[in-house]
């Protein structure tokens, strides 16, 4: 829903007067709180699209931030950290998604089932909505999830998931075509 | 724009409506969460690997009108229990807990009362393949939704957070490995008694009495007493 830049680099950091906060260390734990507070909701909001767990989708953005915080040297002082957490948030959604629904699978033959929580009470028809990007293919939902939660452009998706603008372009048309098919499909029900 | 972007934008700006406020975690926090979480998804891939593989982890199967006793219901999706209290307990429960949080799409928020200590009471309406899995440490309540095709939906919230809904089927449910005839007797709110008799399942030491909510739960007593589910 908004796109976020994140320039906030090591060394960068400053108190309230604009004083150096401290040591190097202290003062990439503070870019990080701030490059975390601001990110952290859109993050977990961009899970929470992929993989359609609430709970799952804080355990992923915790992990992504986590990594990026181990990894802040680096990625502090990219352009854009946020794509970085993004990508490993979209990757990571969907391979749980994809192996949650395998396990749900091979347990509901044995009887069984699996943990996917339901805590976001969101409308039916945007829980239809949702369910029909996840099923999209991986690339294509990433895609989805991208342009139409955080608000980014082809180049700027892309760069998240490290593909080319071009390809961003196909899988969003390709997606498009999909999900005008099943949801009207469903509408037409 | 067209109908579709339309739909894709509405049901994003439900996540986002409906999303938690911003954490405010310190980096450590974040650290102690990971941690927690991790041990988390290690011990799920336990149970499920163990599911899969040995059958260790035990299960209820179908919950299907004519499996337990008591109708599922025909259209109400909500997913529901209270807590209720054992024969042992009863005569110490005092403090009534309410609590309103649904847990799926579903609007269920009429207010419900959970004494405590617990034996559970589950209303599991409107879902089809309701099943439940323990290894003595957690549970998880699973359901299939009806018409759709393997959508499998699982919680392991403590099932007092969940709403129950007057008129709706309430489940008591029971563990004990020697599954003696047993028999769930129910307190309403109005001070009206009910008895319904448990129904042990074949395959695990889980038994279930069901009920119609007629109000508030006021006390259960379970005859012989018996520990409650493992680990609600």
């Amino acid at each position: 829903m908004r796109e976020v830049e994140i320039s906030e680099k090591p060394g960068r950091a400053r108190g309230p007067e604009g004083e150096d906060t401290g040591s190097p260390l202290v003062r990439a734990k503070s870019s990080f709180s701030a490059f975390y507070a601001a990110e952290h909701r859109q993050v977990v909001g961009l899970a929470y699209v992929l993989s359609g767990s609430s709970r799952m989708a804080e355990d992923l953005a915790q992990e992504a931030f986590l990594a990026a915080f181990r990894e802040w040297d680096r990625v502090g002082l990219m352009d854009r950290p946020g794509a970085w957490v993004r990508r490993v948030v979209a990757n990571r959604a969907v391979s749980w998604l994809r192996r949650s629904r395998s396990e749900m699978r091979a347990l509901l033959r044995l009887g069984g089932s699996h943990a996917v929580d339901i805590v976001v009470d969101l409308p039916e028809s945007a829980t239809h909505v949702l369910e029909a990007v996840r099923r999209l293919p991986s690339r294509q939902a990433q895609a989805i999830a991208l342009h139409y939660w955080d608000g980014l452009e082809a180049g700027e998706i892309a760069e998240v998931l490290g593909i080319s603008p071009v390809s961003v372009h196909t899988h969003l048309q390709r997606a498009r075509k999909t999900l005008a098919g099943r949801l009207g499909e469903e509408e037409g029900r | 724009m067209t109908m579709l972007d339309t739909r894709l934008r509405e049901a994003m700006q439900e996540v986002d409506r409906h999303l938690p406020p911003p954490a405010r975690m310190s980096v450590e926090a974040i650290s102690r969460r990971i941690s927690r979480h991790r041990t988390f998804a290690r011990w799920s891939a336990v149970v499920s690997v163990a599911a899969v593989a040995t059958s260790v982890v035990v299960l209820i199967g179908a919950i299907r009108p004519n499996g337990y006793a008591g109708d599922l219901g025909p259209t109400t999706t909500a997913i529901t229990a209270a807590t209720v209290t054992t024969a042992e307990a009863a005569t110490t429960t005092t403090t009534p807990v309410r609590t309103t949080m649904a847990v799926d799409s579903y609007e269920s928020t009429t207010p419900m009362t959970v004494p405590s200590p617990p034996v559970s009471m589950y209303r599991l309406a409107g879902k089809v393949g309701v099943g439940w899995l323990t290894d003595g440490n957690r549970t998880l309540f699973c359901w299939e939704a009806d018409g759709t095709d393997g959508e499998v939906h699982c919680t392991d919230d403590r099932p007092e957070a969940l709403a129950v809904n007057v008129g709706d089927t309430i489940y008591v449910i029971v563990a004990s490995e020697e599954r003696p005839p047993a028999v769930v007797t129910v307190t309403w709110a109005d001070s009206t008694v009910e008895q319904q008799p448990v129904v042990w399942d074949d395959q695990v030491a889980l038994g279930v009495a069901s009920f119609t909510q007629r109000a508030d739960v006021a006390a259960a007593e379970v005859d012989p007493p018996m520990p409650p589910p493992p680990s609600w």
